[in-house]
């Protein structure tokens, strides 16, 4: 799978992009998260929030399986374990994962060639430039500020237009405009048809992008109602 | 010192008492546990018994003492060894980790007082191995050149400590020392000056056939038994330590913060280097080189610690996913210094050697013998080295190399990378520069008299057992997770491909030893782990 499709409105009412049904985690003897469900289609944008500990983070690790988790897991109809099922989907973690010896453009560049999508180099080193990187992308990010090395990860996760896109934390080290501007590429993302789940502490996080809510309490996704439908609850992307 | 100050000296203090404390009692606790104390008291007893009685054994009184030339020679060996001190320091000898250094250096605190213990440490170190060195020297002095010297151990130990703080003094150049003229650069200077001329004096009276009487005191305990020799080096290294520590009285030198933080970066590096071999655990292939590189530039201010030096022209984006991955190999390789190229090159020249001499005694005995004699007589030196054995110890000596020359690890698993794809990204610039290797090895090996040209049988031979080895290794350390550099996977990879020639010399088929060796790679290659 390459770049994604245009937008296709019908898609709401297609397979979901994502299906977790039952994921539990159990880390040391403790259960960190207990029998979660969440499904989502193309063009939807879900925040996941709560405090810290929650296991916000532990969840989208065992969605992409960097944790043992039990229960079913699907991206875009595949197990995310398998070739297929790992190129339906880009993943950023919260701590950004970079080689410190090969610059931002090298990093553009290996990214494209591993999804075998050659126009994923451009569009990457197109948003280095929005982000204001791209008279540094011949400059190793070892050298660069934490809110800069954050700027690439998410450069890399976006320019590859996977189907889903899993951030966590990504406001994290961002600078005001660049959070405005991380909003415009979520929501361009979800227009394009894609879907993009994310993980943030600040519940204002989803009136900027205009997202779902679903917030992890003791390990369990409560879907949140949204703005404005407080009093008639919608429909619940989070929840079973 | 206000008052500020000197509560923060004795908070520093504090700090370091309770966390040494604590250290040491869960290191004492942990050593209690893990090995015994009886067993490490036992351990450090025999050590000590033999030690003490393999000294001597080894140290026999010489009848007649050597030449004078040799003390000459020794105090020379000294003389440098001091003056190495002198040049422009451009690294600390000492500095702070990361945490000291945002905690306590940016803290209204004197400086001497925050480097107190790493000082402390190092000096420690110094009179250690100074202590060790004039130990030795004065057993020796005694047994060969029949001179006395007992004091020589507090001796050199004092101009070890001294040696260290005129290098700190060398280093803090422009801090004052005391008023404004008298730097802690000129100190340092004259310091290590007074000591390596002191120290060459014996060398200069044996060429010049005298020297001026003062010359040799700070080195005197090393021929003279009188406790007065040692009081010289004292008294430098009182000097020395007392200019060290006013030089470090209100202010940092100003490189030291940012040197301190790559310092205490590569010195992390390091330790995660040794844990990783003990390990076996995979960091990055060349990766940490190239980031090591990257630090040494940023602590010598030199070009690089920005953006790469040289780098390796990109394939097109639409390239197989192997080409890229062969890329990344190829420019980690491409971008760690000269001399590591020198030392891959020679390793893989040995290999292709040691494979060739392999492949040619196993072709000797196999069909391709009985087409010509170019392969060498079966009696001549290659084919005295056939066998499992030499099949082995080149597939070792194969399976090293191409650990040395293997790309970084494949991406993050999350990423969608065929197995195949991994392998051969990885291994292609190791294959080639194997190849290249062997070509330089076959020519030599050719041209040395009784073996001659080799034959393709040979090469053909050499060719599987190389692929092979190196497919071994980067699937099954893939696939295991240990470091392709541990001993395991390349004991692996040497036992796969000398399995042919052992198991058909076992059953008496040995000219079928090429052909299961091509059939081995097949299987190896065919495996997709």
């Amino acid at each position: 799978m390459t770049a994604l499709a245009a937008f296709d409105p019908e898609a709401r009412d297609a397979a979901p992009i994502l299906r977790a049904a039952g994921v539990s985690v159990r880390l040391g003897g403790v259960s960190v998260i207990a029998d979660a469900d969440l499904e989502l289609h193309a063009g939807d944008l879900v925040l996941l929030t709560g405090p810290n500990g929650a296991g916000k983070s532990t969840f989208l690790r065992a969605l992409v399986g960097l944790v043992p988790a039990s229960g079913e897991v699907e991206v875009a109809g595949r197990p995310p374990a398998s070739l297929t099922g790992r190129a339906a989907f880009a993943y950023a973690p919260d701590e950004p994962a970079l080689y410190e010896d090969l610059t931002l453009a090298e990093h553009a560049y290996l990214n494209a060639a591993l999804y075998r999508d050659p126009e994923a180099e451009a569009r990457t080193l197109d948003l280095l430039r929005t982000f204001g990187l791209g008279g540094r992308a011949d400059e190793y990010p070892g050298t660069h500020s934490r809110g800069m090395r954050q700027k690439l990860a998410l450069s890399l996760a976006l320019g590859l237009w996977r189907p889903l896109t899993l951030l966590d934390e990504p406001f994290n080290a961002l600078d005001l405009e660049s959070q405005e501007l991380l909003a415009d590429l979520l929501r361009d993302t979800t227009r394009r048809g894609g879907a993009v789940l994310l993980t943030g502490h600040q519940r204002e996080l989803a009136g900027l992008l205009g997202a779902r809510v679903v917030a992890v309490r003791d390990g369990r996704l409560e879907p949140q109602p949204a703005e404005g439908e407080r009093a008639a609850p919608g429909r619940a992307v989070g929840g079973p | 010192m206000n008052a500020h100050a000197g509560a923060g000296v004795v908070a520093v203090g504090r700090l370091r008492r309770l966390t040494l404390l604590r250290a040491g009692r869960a290191y004492a606790r942990w050593v209690g546990r893990a090995v015994g104390w009886w067993t490490v008291a036992y351990l450090v007893f025999w050590l000590v018994v033999f030690v003490v009685s393999g000294v001597q054994l080894a140290v026999v009184p010489a009848a007649e003492p050597l030449p004078p030339s040799v003390a000459a020679a020794a105090s020379a060996g000294l003389s440098v060894w001091l003056a190495a001190a002198l040049p422009r320091r451009r690294v600390p000898p000492v500095h702070l980790d990361r945490r000291d250094l945002i905690r306590l250096a940016l803290a209204p605190v004197p400086p001497h007082a925050v480097l107190a213990y790493r000082r402390g440490l190092a000096r420690a170190g110094a009179a250690l191995g100074g202590a060790a060195v004039g130990a030795a020297w004065s057993l020796l002095a005694a047994s060969y050149l029949h001179v006395a010297a007992p004091w020589a151990a507090p001796g050199v130990a004092a101009l070890a400590v001294a040696r260290l703080d005129a290098r700190w003094l060398l280093y803090a150049g422009p801090m004052p020392v005391l008023g404004r003229r008298l730097t802690a650069g000129r100190v340092g200077a004259v310091l290590a000056l007074v000591a390596a001329a002191s120290a060459a004096a014996p060398a200069l009276a044996l060429l010049a056939g005298g020297a001026p009487p003062w010359a040799p005191a700070v080195t005197r305990s090393l021929v003279d038994a009188s406790p007065w020799t040692a009081a010289a080096p004292l008294v430098l290294v009182a000097c020395a330590g007392l200019a060290a520590r006013r030089s470090l009285a209100e202010r940092w030198p100003p490189r030291f913060a940012p040197q301190s933080f790559v310092l205490a970066q590569l010195g992390g590096m390091r330790s995660l280097q040794v844990l990783s071999r003990l390990s076996g655990l995979d960091l990055g292939g060349g990766a940490e080189g190239v980031e090591r590189q990257r630090l040494l530039a940023a602590l010598h201010d030199r070009p690089g610690s920005l953006r790469p030096v040289r780098s390796l022209r990109r394939p097109p984006p639409t390239a197989p996913t192997w080409v890229a991955l062969a890329w990344r190999a190829a420019s980690s390789l491409y971008r760690r210094p000269v001399v590591t190229w020198l030392g891959l090159a020679a390793r893989a020249t040995a290999a292709g050697a040691a494979g060739l001499l392999a492949a040619r005694a196993v072709a000797a005995t196999g069909p391709v013998a009985a087409t010509g004699a170019a392969t060498g007589a079966p009696g001549g030196p290659g084919a005295s080295l056939g066998g499992p054995v030499t099949a082995l110890f080149a597939g070792f000596l194969v399976a090293q190399t191409v650990a040395a020359l293997l790309g970084p690890p494949a991406p993050s698993r999350l990423v969608p990378v065929p197995p195949s794809a991994r392998t051969w990204g990885r291994l292609a610039p190791a294959l080639v520069a194997l190849g290249a290797g062997a070509t330089v090895a076959g020519a030599v090996v050719g041209a040395v008299p009784g073996i001659g040209p080799l034959a393709a049988g040979a090469v053909a031979g050499y060719c599987a057992l190389a692929v092979a080895a190196a497919l071994v290794l980067e699937k099954y350390s893939s696939w295991s997770g240990a470091a392709p550099t541990r001993m395991e996977p390349q004991a692996v990879a040497a036992i796969v491909v000398a399995l042919p020639a052992l198991l058909l010399e076992a059953f008496g088929y040995p000219e079928w030893t090429l052909t299961a060796q091509w059939l081995v790679l097949a299987v190896a290659a065919l495996v997709d782990v």
